[in-house]
């Protein structure tokens, strides 16, 4: 049971009121924000990237079906009928020269495996050229 | 974001409420204003860190808890016992009779360590003798009698002097 007395002294003890504490955004306040502005620094740069690689993406597309097209107009080119012994003949027939002959041949971009024992035109002609 | 910015304000309404008392209490254990002060600051920075308080049943006695845990904790870091500190006030006086408050903050002085404890934790913290359980880890009747040696004590030292304490 409570006695009067001691109520009455804790009124007045409750009469002390404990000094203000310093407040809490004076120190935090700005922590909470610069947490904030660097989430959201990191999180522009990370959108940046992103959109960078997607930006880099895109742009290969077309550059890739560009390549695709020009390793078409490659595969064109060199599915010209290969250069035979009669061609050249033909070729050296026709053309006013010798150079212009040569000039007219279809350019090799892979040199052909010419079987054992066999002689590829450009050499017979070149054999001739020197005798 | 919304959540977070919630949690946040809750956890700052709390400081509001509690923050004088919460200092009270730590310069009873710390000795001195600025380590109270840090250890409260740092109760609320880890709670808005954390975002929230969780499920805590009940926030005040947590609070003065975890500011009782802060305080012992730096005190073992530092392994020595910070003196109390005479100077500084540790209330706003009624009618700003600042003798008054030196009167008390001597008294209380004259207390031990668990009387001024449990003195603080009822008077200003508030907290009833089943909370003031939890946070010192005693039992609600130890708490209730041990208030009542150290309000009978504070008595005597505030009333040996010419203040006219509980007789006002």
């Amino acid at each position: 049971m409570p006695i009067p007395d001691d109520e009455r002294f804790e009124r007045y003890l409750k009469q002390f009121r404990p000094a203000a504490a310093e407040p809490l955004l004076g120190q935090q306040g700005r922590t909470v924000p610069r947490r904030w502005v660097f989430a959201f620094a990191a999180a522009a740069a990370l959108a940046v990237l992103a959109a960078s690689v997607v930006a880099i993406r895109l742009h290969r597309r077309p550059a890739s079906s560009a390549g695709a097209e020009s390793a078409a107009g490659v595969q064109q080119l060199t599915s010209v009928p290969p250069l035979t012994l009669g061609r050249a003949n033909d070729l050296l027939i026709h053309a006013p020269s010798f150079k212009s002959a040569i000039d007219q041949l279809p350019f090799q971009p892979e040199r052909r495996q010419v079987p054992e024992g066999a002689q590829s035109a450009l050499a017979v002609l070149s054999q001739e050229e020197k005798l | 974001m919304q959540p977070i910015r919630a949690g946040i304000a809750a956890i700052e309404t709390l400081y509001r409420q509690h923050s004088p008392a919460l200092v009270l209490y730590g310069l009873t254990l710390a000795g001195e204003r600025s380590g109270a002060q840090d250890a409260v600051h740092q109760v609320f920075l880890k709670l808005i860190e954390r975002g929230g308080l969780g499920p805590v049943d009940d926030v005040k006695a947590y609070l003065f808890a975890s500011v009782r845990h802060a305080i012992l904790n730096d005190a073992h870091r530092r392994e020595r016992q910070v003196p109390l500190e005479p100077e500084s006030a540790w209330f706003d006086p009624p009618d700003r009779d600042y003798a008054a408050e030196m009167n008390l903050r001597r008294a209380l002085r004259s207390l031990s360590d668990d009387q001024r404890q449990v003195t603080v934790l009822h008077i200003w913290g508030e907290l009833t003798f089943a909370q003031i359980a939890d946070v010192l880890d005693l039992s609600p009747n130890t708490a209730a009698s041990r208030y009542r040696y150290a309000l009978a004590k504070l008595r005597d030292a505030m009333c040996a002097r010419e203040e006219p304490c509980a007789n006002s």
